[in-house]
């Protein structure tokens, strides 16, 4: 398996893709280590360097951490959301195709991390930055039918919009609980 | 090498309908909404004014009138007393519960949201099994290693509901009272099929 062959596959033929690796799927180590790894550190690596180049060298190791932990955070969610919200719908996912189905879901937004490169201070770049953000975003929710669709899961709409809500308030509630414990941590740090 | 298609039959546990026990609890709390909504409010007031040590005894107290509800018995805010039947147990399950999520929290953050889902349902058990205080919580998080998907579910349901309650402010005061007893519900759903699934 190579990151930059399962990213072209996944856009230009999801469905080919989703559909071969749902049905035999990569070992555990192999598919960790040479693809989730190099794809869930784009984003902490982007909000490093940004505060690194602004000389915020310790906000730089909090956001570089703390956006590393609400990216895992949200995989481990979303594999666990994602079959119960089948269930809800009368189908059935193991807990396998749900990790795969949640990390192919997941590769446009954490693709879209080097977006967080962008500095905030210039409004109208940080406002198309994000709006990527969310177009990315809006991709992995497309992969997450294009899966479904394969393994012929009912109710295919219902439970991408479920699964979207509850991964969308995870997210929040994350976010929400990094955001007062990183300026916590930088009050302390800094004094 | 271990491969991602060796997965656990039985890995996704235990199941409970949740769009129904929503209606349920939707039916619940307006059979009777005067006295849900004003225990609600006597809840999240006695919590604030208490500084949270009297937050187990009062939920405790409405989950106990919730069960009344449930039976067909009679409920009014008096009830919400239940829960100080055995305050100590109450208490001492709170402090320790709100102390571990916060020396957990200070590890990213992470964590000490994994143990509040983990063992949120710690409650249900004291009011409604009358678990001792360190049972409770070691119960609680049996139950969530039994099933992890649909207790993370229902507690983002929870948050979620109460989050567009608190937008609107007024909106809380339907919000607290019917995720309260959504949460009951589904306790009493989940518990016996957790306890009988392998």
């Amino acid at each position: 398996m190579n990151v930059k062959r399962e990213v072209v596959a996944l856009l230009r033929g999801p469905h080919e893709l989703l559909r071969e690796r749902l049905t035999s799927p990569p070992s555990w180590p192999h598919f960790v280590v040479t693809l989730i790894l190099p794809l869930i550190v784009i984003r902490p690596i982007a909000d490093f360097l940004a505060s690194v180049i602004t000389g915020h060298p310790i906000a730089a190791m909090v956001l570089g951490t703390s956006g590393f932990v609400l990216q895992v955070g949200c995989l481990i969610g979303l594999a666990l959301i994602l079959p119960t919200v089948v269930r809800q719908f009368e189908g059935t996912l193991t807990e396998t195709q749900s990790f795969l189905l949640a990390t192919y879901a997941s590769i446009p937004l954490w693709l879209a991390g080097c977006l967080y490169l962008a500095p905030d201070e210039i409004l109208w770049l940080f406002i198309i930055s994000r709006l990527a953000v969310v177009a990315a975003a809006s991709y992995g929710v497309y992969l997450l039918h294009a899966g479904l669709e394969g393994l012929q899961v009912p109710s295919r709409h219902l439970v991408v919009g479920a699964t979207v809500g509850g991964y969308v308030t995870l997210y929040l509630l994350l976010w929400g609980l990094f955001g007062v414990t990183s300026h916590i941590m930088l009050i302390f740090l800094r004094s | 090498m271990a491969n991602l298609g060796e997965s656990h039959p039985n890995a996704i546990g235990p199941h409970v309908d949740i769009i129904a026990l929503g209606r349920r609890a939707i039916a619940l709390v307006l059979a009777d909404p005067l006295v849900h909504v004003g225990a609600g409010v006597l809840l999240v007031a006695g919590s604030m004014v208490s500084l949270t040590i009297l937050t187990a005894p009062l939920l405790i107290g409405y989950i106990r009138l919730v069960r009344r509800a449930q039976a067909g018995e009679s409920i009014d805010f008096q009830h919400l007393g239940l829960g100080f039947e055995r305050p100590v147990a109450a208490i001492l399950a709170w402090l320790v519960y709100l102390l571990a999520i916060l020396v957990l929290m200070v590890a990213f953050v992470l964590p000490g949201v994994l143990l509040a889902i983990a063992c949120m349902f710690a409650f249900w058990y004291l009011a409604l099994t009358d678990d001792l205080a360190a049972q409770s919580l070691k119960n609680a998080l049996a139950l969530t290693l039994r099933a992890p998907g649909i207790v993370l579910v229902v507690a983002l349901v929870t948050v979620l509901v109460n989050l567009l309650g608190l937008i609107t402010f007024v909106g809380g005061l339907v919000t607290v009272p019917v995720s309260l007893t959504f949460l009951t519900l589904c306790f009493r759903e989940l518990e016996p099929r957790a306890r009988s699934s392998p």
